[in-house]
């Protein structure tokens, strides 16, 4: 059963590999907006870390970002 | 499907697996080039005002030169980066019959005249490029702009000679100069 | 404790360019000054200097080092009830220690591709953390997409001063990353991440204290968790962005937890940008967390740390993006220099393990950061 959903999954992936058309959106000339830093993903990287560090001894959880994560020795 | 069979340990192994699988499909893949210029074609014409000044120039008014058209903008980082490169090369190859155009596709002009007024600071020198203005990005259209930015080395007949996509770097920057001295000769 | 603040951002602003890793290949400098106090009366001040030098077209070189100063309540053994009202409390007591975390790295950024790889180190008096990182990702249709692939392997030792099963501490983190643009003005990005930890992973300090027993906290010996978020940025003006975030969290000690962040930027001049952010944490507890004065000698698993039982909290925050006007910056650049600030403000809901470990309610925080960015 493993085997045929993930023979069914790498021929969506072919299949999706095929319509990669589909997945431009926007043209190298219209990414103005993406450049400015109230569009990035993190628009002050510094206090992403510092967050991410802080609720990561704050909080039980942790992940979902894209950034790394190293030993600290946090308290 | 038996839960079973499904651990969480293999959903993870399942997840990674379908991710890397999708990172290698996509080298299969390569976007649509249809209708762009490609080398040995003739460049499509182009009309624009100016962007330091309302005058309205086109390409054919610099035919018998060999021009570098170069399609940039002010928010774009590696677009401003190459500039300096750039007006050495036009230092070096004008007085030869070499000339750039570059066309800002900015949605606002007056950064790019701001950029452009503070590289002529900086540089204490008025750049020799024709500088053009494209609101409605025409030129990117036309000349199927890849990347951010886009140069197009046009020779004397009008004929694209050679597409450099992405800003120039110390290695291309030398490629160039060398195309530019063939089409001048 | 002044001066000793003042000479360490001082050594960090004179400390020779290094480079600093950062998501994006960069060739410039970032000085960084961040500040936190809560009112279990914990503080850091860490100022820092992060780096990234461009070696060649193709790769670069990122360093980043600071100083962390430490100020952290003696958590001194408490009994499960409270004192009775008007008795002494005995667990204050500052404890200053300094931490110096340092990380390198290399990144290959060519065409589509960009690989980093690095490593992380950091020294204290009771804690050495150490950590291995690489991450690949690669852009496709014109910039449109972008899968990434990150790892990294952290390899900490601690200094108790009682034995402990281990010293050792270990986690692994794989994330796996899609970003598409869907529009000129629309982003989203889903990351999963696997989390593994194995070691001592309570806090060596958490102590229960009862009538009948006296134990450290005991939590099992590994630990794996899962988060699958997504992130979505519009432009719902000109001036105006808003960020959305959500992350579901679960592990094998059956805690999960939903996060939820709200942001909203706007240019308020072409020189100063404002933002302002909402954020909701909650947790269900781990299953083996049970009311303090449940536990009993014979139990294998003990916690009190607050963050192994459910809890909520919110965070509030503003944040302000500066470019300097030309005029201001006679000899630099301006279009090179930025100037990030933030206060960020959280508040945890009430909770009795909280009472126990900080004599306080509920925990509530403040977090700044000043970046100051110079590209060469």
């Amino acid at each position: 059963m493993k085997k045929i959903l993930f023979c069914l999954i790498l021929l969506s992936l072919i299949g999706i590999a095929g319509c990669a058309e589909q997945l431009v959106r926007v043209q190298p000339y219209e990414m103005e907006h993406f450049s400015k830093d109230k569009m990035l993903f993190t628009p002050l990287e510094s206090r992403t870390a510092f967050e991410e560090h802080i609720f990561s001894i704050r909080e039980a959880s942790a992940g979902g970002s894209s950034g790394f994560q190293g030993g600290c020795g946090c308290r | 499907m038996d839960k079973e069979q499904f651990t969480p340990r293999s959903r993870d192994h399942l997840i990674v697996i379908v991710f890397i699988v999708a990172m290698l499909t996509c080298f299969m893949r390569t976007t649509a080039e249809a209708g762009m210029p490609v080398a040995g074609q003739q460049a499509p014409d182009l009309v624009l005002p100016g962007l330091l000044d309302p005058s309205t120039r086109s390409l054919k008014d610099l035919k018998g030169k060999v021009v570098l058209l170069n399609i940039w903008a002010s928010w774009c980082t590696s677009c401003k980066e190459e500039m300096e490169d750039l007006l050495a090369v036009q230092e070096q190859y004008g007085s030869r019959g070499f000339a750039i155009v570059a066309v800002s596709i900015d949605n606002d002009p007056s950064s790019a005249i701001t950029f452009m007024k503070r590289f002529e600071d900086r540089t204490s020198k008025r750049p020799g490029f024709v500088l053009l203005y494209d609101k409605d990005k025409t030129v990117s259209r036309e000349y199927r702009q890849r990347s951010m930015p886009m140069s197009y080395l046009i020779d004397r007949e009008g004929i694209v000679r050679k597409i450099y996509p992405g800003s120039f770097s110390k290695s291309t920057i030398e490629m160039l100069k060398t195309e530019i001295s063939e089409a001048l000769k | 404790m002044t001066r000793k603040i003042l000479a360490l951002v001082i050594a960090c602003m004179l400390l020779p360019v290094w480079q600093v890793f950062a998501e994006k290949p960069r060739d410039g400098i970032t000085y960084i000054f961040d500040f936190y106090s809560d009112t279990g009366n914990n503080r850091v001040i860490a100022p820092a200097v992060s780096l990234s030098k461009k070696l060649s077209d193709t790769y670069y070189l990122g360093t980043k080092i600071g100083v962390d100063a430490i100020t952290s309540a003696t958590k001194t053994a408490q009994p499960a009830t409270p004192p009775p009202a008007g008795g002494e409390d005995e667990s204050e007591g500052g404890n200053m220690s300094l931490r110096v975390p340092l990380s390198l790295s290399l990144t290959y950024d060519k065409d589509n591709d960009t690989v980093t790889a690095g490593g992380y180190y950091s020294l204290e008096k009771t804690y050495t953390g150490r950590s291995l990182f690489a991450a690949y990702t690669r852009r496709m249709n014109l910039n449109n997409t972008a899968l990434g692939i990150g790892f990294s392997k952290s390899f900490d030792n601690c200094i108790p001063d009682h034995p402990l099963p281990t010293d050792r501490r270990s986690e692994r983190s794989l994330d796996l990353t899609v970003t598409q643009l869907l529009s000129p003005r629309q982003s989203v990005q889903v990351t999963y991440s696997a989390l593994r930890s194995d070691g001592f992973l309570a806090q060596p300090t958490d102590q229960l204290v009862t009538p009948a027993f006296t134990s450290y906290a005991q939590y099992p010996d590994t630990r794996k968790g899962t988060a699958y978020a997504v992130r979505f940025v519009t432009l719902l003006n000109d001036p105006t962005s808003l960020h959305l975030y959500y992350r579901y969290y679960r592990d094998d000690w059956h805690i999960q937890s939903d996060t939820t962040n709200l942001e909203l930027y706007r240019d308020i001049s072409p020189s100063v940008v404002l933002g302002t952010r909402y954020r909701y944490y909650r947790q269900s507890k781990a299953y083996f967390a049970k009311d303090l004065d449940l536990y009993t000698p014979g139990d294998p698993l003990i916690a009190v740390d607050y963050r192994m039982y459910a809890f909520q909290s919110n965070t509030i925050g503003v944040m302000a993006i500066l470019k300097p006007s030309q005029s201001f910056l006679s000899k630099f650049d301006a279009d090179k220099v930025k100037l990030k600030l933030s206060a960020d403000v959280f508040t945890t809901s009430k909770h009795e393990n909280i009472q126990y470990m900080y004599h306080t309610d509920r925990l509530t925080g403040l977090f700044t950061t000043i970046a100051l960015d110079y590209n060469f």
